[in-house]
């Protein structure tokens, strides 16, 4: 038994982390979120940049392309993205991308596949459900949607999109509406669409596990440098004490998403609820941190400047997004213990 | 990342039925001969106390920590009786196996993994609980003796124990933790006074100990003099006991949620509540949150440096105890004003002493507000107190 990742995991996760901390610092993250609203309203550097570390195609296979990876290596780009606040909808690019690896027709899948994966092309994903808007609907190249049990695609011609006012103004959202006629997806059954809706509540968990590290990391450098009463108020054992209540609120999640996606590759039956557990437990999570890390940094953390409300969007779209913590938890009792007797109000 | 156990392990596994196949009746499980002599099969077949030489009463085995996790499954699964617990078992043994002389050890590790002698642990006083490096109680050589004056609190096991793990204060002139030493003390002297403390529950598992010229013979010191705090730092180590945690809480869990059940059919807030479900499902947040940061560690091998998630464990620990008896409490109803010790069929009112053991979760083995500390000054290298108080 070996529940760690592989030293070529953690590689990758160190090389979308690093890679962002040093093209996009904190100033270039607020540049991105000055310009939101505007135009495409996303930095498209950005993602040709991550798109040569190869992260659009982890999941393709190499035929296409692709690394021919699994879900957890792509979540571990996910917590990489997270961490650094990667601009654009990597997320929705990704699950779309996963849904013509295993669902598409061979046409669909030379058609598309070789790029999405070098990143030329977008993906991006209508999922018809609560608090779940389309992530880059009007940079989308192709879209795979959901319609009730099953999953269809279609092309940028087929729909017209409209941008939404999204809080987090490094992924911007819009409503998607259908003008032309989707293809069936040929494999896009029940089954592919519980495994896209759980493959996506285990990337949004990576991602916010990536995001609170890295506020629980930015608060901890700050309260060593920040003095008062002359010395650093990291020295302080109240503070102290919030500080290490952070770490124990964010530190011990990482397995959480890891087995989720563990359980997607290896098609265990527990997979879906791992999931769903991961999202919902991670998504407050990462809520939590960002309003005590904000809370720890004082003044300047309530800051446009301070690059930690970007965090605290990104939480509050990755709370909603496929599904927020309080349904998801629902959701996994009915399935733990049945429907409540009674029926729910 | 690999989840299975592989070969090697699933063929252990058939082993380790097997044995239990053969010698172990469910049944019997009140009969203490049977037991006794099933735990000896058990030792003789590599598979409880394992790391413990075979001198001394053990398997004598490697340290696998696959192999005692599969023990632990099977036995589990059977119902079969595993290590005896216990402050001998868990402090005395390794303590000695690791420190003690070669005369300590012939003396005291068999009878102790037999059974047949309980200890307890002299660490706490009153003027040191959190701050243990600070402890008063002094020993001083007086011919070929030891002679111990001070007082001992919360000595767990203390009614009962034939002998004491003692820390003492033998380098007056030495700095804190430097002037201590590691003793064992005879329990059974005029010296050595036990007053067993009323808890919250209202029993008494804690003592204070009164040491009043008590003494014990100079060969039984433990490691050097000075070294005590040292000793004192031993742990289960080899095969690490991460992963029981979440075992037992996943054991909470399910006890909880036939509670939830049984409450509701009596007419009482249960499972088909919505805020019960949604409590239950954080709950089980983190109590897998706590399995899979077990699974990682157990993965790793951090050395004698404890990474951050070694350092969480407690604080984990102690959540995972709260939720539970923050949920039970919720589901209780009338059960939940009764008091467990007074009702001579004590039902669903036994969640109370959960209630109340948690509080003792979260003080015992180092406060969380101390477990804080160690976090932020280990884990995250925050400037250390003023104090020092951390180790």
């Amino acid at each position: 038994m070996n529940f760690d990742l592989s030293p070529e995991q953690y590689l990758l996760e160190e090389t979308v982390r690093t890679y962002l901390l040093k093209e996009y610092p904190a100033a270039r993250n607020l540049a991105i979120a000055e310009a939101a609203g505007t135009d495409t309203g996303w930095d498209t550097d950005a993602w040709r940049g991550l798109a040569g570390l190869g992260v659009g195609g982890i999941l393709v296979p190499e035929q296409y392309g692709g690394l021919g990876l699994g879900l957890l290596d792509v979540a571990v780009a996910a917590q990489g993205a997270g961490y650094g606040a990667a601009a654009g909808p990597w997320i929705a690019h990704w699950l779309a991308t996963a849904a013509i690896v295993r669902g598409g027709s061979e046409a669909q899948r030379a058609r598309w596949l070789p790029g999405l994966a070098d990143g030329s092309l977008r993906a991006s994903l209508v999922w018809d459900e609560r608090g779940t808007p389309v992530l880059g609907g009007r940079s989308a190249d192709v879209l795979i949607l959901r319609r009730g049990d099953s999953l269809a695609l279609v092309t940028a011609e087929g729909v017209t999109a409209e941008a939404l006012p999204g809080i987090d103004y490094t992924r911007p959202i819009d409503s998607v509406t259908l003008t032309g006629t989707p293809e069936p997806l040929p494999g896009g059954d029940t089954m592919l669409v519980g495994w896209v809706r759980a493959a996506g509540h285990t990337l949004v968990a990576a991602d916010s596990f990536g995001g609170s590290q890295r506020v629980l990391d930015a608060t901890v450098a700050y309260v060593k440098v920040r003095h008062q009463f002359g010395r650093p108020i990291g020295a302080f054992q109240a503070v102290k004490h919030q500080v290490a209540d952070l770490a124990f609120v964010v530190e011990p999640c990482r397995g959480l998403y890891w087995y989720a996606a563990y359980a997607l590759d290896e098609a265990l039956p527990d997979a879906p609820r791992a999931a769903a557990r991961a999202k919902a437990h991670i998504g407050d999570a990462y809520v939590h941190a960002v309003r005590s890390a904000i809370e720890l940094h004082g003044g300047i953390g309530y800051t446009w400047e301070c690059d930690l409300h970007v965090y605290l969007k990104r939480a509050l779209l990755n709370r909603e997004y496929l599904g927020d913590p309080e349904t998801l938890r629902q959701e996994i009792a009915d399935a733990e213990f049945g429907a409540p007797s009674g029926g729910r109000p | 990342m690999d989840l299975s156990y592989g070969a090697q392990y699933e063929e252990f596994r058939g082993e380790v039925r097997a044995f239990l196949d053969a010698n172990w009746s469910v049944d019997r499980t009140g009969d203490r001969d049977y037991v006794a002599a099933f735990r000896t099969k058990a030792v003789e077949a590599g598979l409880l106390y394992r790391t413990v030489p075979v001198e001394f009463g053990g398997a004598g085995q490697e340290p696998d920590a696959m192999r005692a996790q599969v023990v632990r499954e099977e036995f589990g699964r059977a119902k079969a009786p595993r290590e005896l617990g216990g402050i001998g078992i868990a402090l005395a043994v390794p303590t000695l196996l690791r420190w003690g002389t070669s005369e300590q050890k012939q003396r005291f590790v068999p009878p102790t993994m037999a059974g047949r002698l309980r200890w307890c642990q002299g660490y706490s006083e009153p003027e040191a609980g959190s701050d243990l490096e600070s402890l008063r109680t002094t020993a001083v050589v007086d011919g070929e003796d030891w002679v111990i004056n001070g007082q001992k609190v919360w000595t767990s096991e203390a009614v009962g124990s034939h002998w004491m793990l003692l820390l003492a204060r033998t380098e007056p002139a030495a700095p804190r933790r430097a002037g201590l030493s590691y003793l064992l003390l005879d329990m059974n002297q005029p010296g050595v006074e036990v007053r067993p403390l009323r808890q919250i529950t209202g029993s008494s598992e804690f003592s204070e100990v009164f040491l009043t010229g008590a003494r014990t013979p100079v060969n039984l010191l433990v490691g050097e003099r000075g070294q005590g705090w040292t000793v004192s730092r031993t742990t289960l180590a080899a095969e690490r006991t991460t992963l029981a945690a979440p075992e037992t809480s996943a054991q909470l869990f399910a006890s909880l949620v036939k509670l939830a059940r049984r409450c509701e059919a009596q007419g009482g807030r249960g499972l088909s509540d919505a805020g019960v479900r949604s409590e239950l499902m954080k709950l089980h947040g983190w109590i897998e949150a706590q399995r899979c940061s077990a699974m990682i560690q157990a993965s790793r091998d951090t050395g004698d440096t404890p990474d951050i998630l070694q350092l969480l464990n407690k604080l984990v620990h102690t959540e995972v105890a709260t939720r539970v008896s923050r949920i039970a409490l919720e589901i209780l109803g009338p059960a939940g004003f009764l008091d467990p010790r007074l009702s001579p069929r004590p039902g669903d009112e036994r969640w109370l002493n959960q209630f109340f053991g948690s509080l003792g979760v979260a003080i015992a083995g180092g406060t969380s507000n101390i477990q804080r500390n160690i976090i932020a000054e280990r884990g995250l290298d925050l400037p250390r107190d003023e104090a020092g108080a951390t180790v």
